[in-house]
């Protein structure tokens, strides 16, 4: 069954339809919301939240984009509202300019990416994951549209209603956010590839 | 020279699309001569394969069923009391236009008399004051928790109502039936409770407009003044009062005692 059928049966108050665009949809949302907010239980929390939401809006989702995008549109803009209400992020948008004293500076060698094997590139999920946590919600969020979901500038704009040219702009500095991230987390590499990070210490 | 900033675009959107031929020289010829975008470069064109590393994260075991349960719980609440809170508040704001409320203590939560409906006439069994508020018990259920313990008369062809709503009509002091006959499936006879209304308006003098009949299991207001009636009490309440009484029982709790069997009339007396 596709999704739009699912959707008109949920409509009419088929659990079982909703049920199956649940299962269809969870893995994304709840990898959302954990990777936004990185309490297991709030994420859940959130998640569900998200769903009895849907559900609950059904009637006002006229269509106009998918299920899964409105989905996530609810499940994103629920865990930006939680992280502004919880106050769990202090260091928000760092201003990313290529002029300031970040280590985007000359001297710095390029980051290589080389794991090796399993282990070498569960460190560096895990280094990643890290890394992504110490940005802003919104940095976070954009990277995880576009890097992660591989969704479009226009899809990422439409689902946080920003123009495009603010969705490239975000997702630039976001990136440079994270590698700054990443160069100030030290040296993370697996594998001893070509690169020597200035290695800083890590209180 | 194009400035860093700029160019910070073009690296990041190289990565997402392919640029104009003009950008592509603009940025190949900005990196020729900046280090530290030309690193800065390297760097992202590293960073996007390696966040694809990230992958999904399943949701926990049980995650659709919960979500289900919990969607379940609330379709149910709603089935059991639909729309109440607007609707009993609407029925407030026509409650408001009456002068009086009569409540017979010792029944089940049955309500008797009118409610005006949206356009002032009474409601009676009309499709919208169906299954709303406390006073939405049908007689069905009405009947089949207690109807034998009724000692009243057993035919008062007077008053009947179907089972889809619990008002019976009594407009300007004229019992009757016309407007509330149910299908001869659902009619049940609510002989007793009209006859405590009838006993009721007798001893006024005048019809009541407004009658509730409570649980017996219902806290019984204190603050108003009592009276005995003829095998009953009943008290005369403003609205404002009558507000403060029903809002001090729930509603629900109040339609399950009257489902569950409990149903206490013929103690009245």
């Amino acid at each position: 069954m596709t999704e739009q059928e699912l959707v008109a049966l949920a409509k009419q108050g088929d659990c079982d339809a909703f049920g199956q665009l649940i299962i269809q949809n969870q893995n994304r949302i709840y990898s959302l919301a954990l990777r936004m907010v990185r309490h297991p239980e709030d994420a859940l929390d959130l998640s569900q939240e998200s769903f009895l939401n849907a559900w609950k809006g059904l009637k006002q989702f006229k269509g106009d984009s998918s299920f899964a995008t409105w989905l996530y549109r609810l499940a994103s803009n629920a865990c930006i509202d939680y992280l502004r209400r919880q106050k769990k992020r202090q260091a928000l948008e760092q201003a990313v300019s290529l002029d300031d004293d970040s280590p985007t500076q000359a001297h710095i060698p390029a980051l290589t990416f080389n794991p090796q094997d399993e282990l070498e590139r569960k460190e560096l999920r895990q280094t990643l994951e890290d890394a992504l946590w110490h940005l802003s919600a919104e940095h976070r969020q954009v990277l995880i549209l576009r890097e992660l979901d591989g969704l479009s500038y226009q899809e990422i704009g439409d689902l946080l209603s920003l123009q495009v040219g603010t969705v490239k702009s975000r997702i630039a500095r976001a990136r440079v956010s994270l590698r700054n991230q990443l160069l100030q987390q030290g040296n993370f590499l697996p594998g001893g590839a070509s690169i020597s990070i200035e290695k800083k210490e890590r209180e | 020279m194009v400035d860093c900033d700029r160019v910070l675009d073009l690296i990041s959107r190289r990565l997402d699309e392919p640029l104009s031929a003009g950008e592509q020289a603009l940025l190949d010829s900005h990196l020729a001569s900046c280090e530290s975008c030309r690193t800065l470069s390297q760097d992202l064109n590293a960073l996007s394969p390696a966040l694809s590393l990230l992958s999904e994260i399943p949701a926990p075991e049980g995650f659709a069923d919960r979500v289900l349960s919990r969607i379940r719980e609330e379709t149910q609440e709603k089935a059991v009391s639909p729309a109440r809170p607007p609707s009993r508040r609407t029925h407030w704001k026509h409650w408001a236009a009456m002068a009086a409320c009569f409540v017979l203590i010792g029944g089940t939560a049955y309500r008797f008399g009118l409610w005006p409906t949206q356009n002032g006439s009474a409601s009676g069994t009309s499709e919208a004051d169906a299954g709303v508020g406390i006073e939405s018990i049908s007689p069905a259920q009405f009947n089949a928790s207690g109807g034998e313990s009724c000692v009243l008369p057993e035919n008062d062809p007077q008053v009947k109502s179907s089972s889809r709503g619990a008002n019976i009509d009594h407009t300007a002091g004229n019992p009757s039936a016309s407007d509330v006959e149910g299908t001869a499936e659902d009619a049940v006879q609510v002989q007793p409770l009209s006859d405590y209304y009838s006993r009721l308006a007798s001893l006024l003098g005048e019809t009541p407009q407004q009658v509730y009949f409570l649980t017996a299991d219902t806290p019984l207001p204190q603050d108003v003044s009592w009276q005995e009636g003829d095998g009953f009490f009943y008290a005369q309440v403003e609205e404002a009062q009558f507000s403060q009484i029903l809002q001090s029982f729930d509603g629900e709790t109040l339609l399950s005692s009257g489902i569950s069997g409990t149903f206490y009339i013929i103690s009245i007396s």
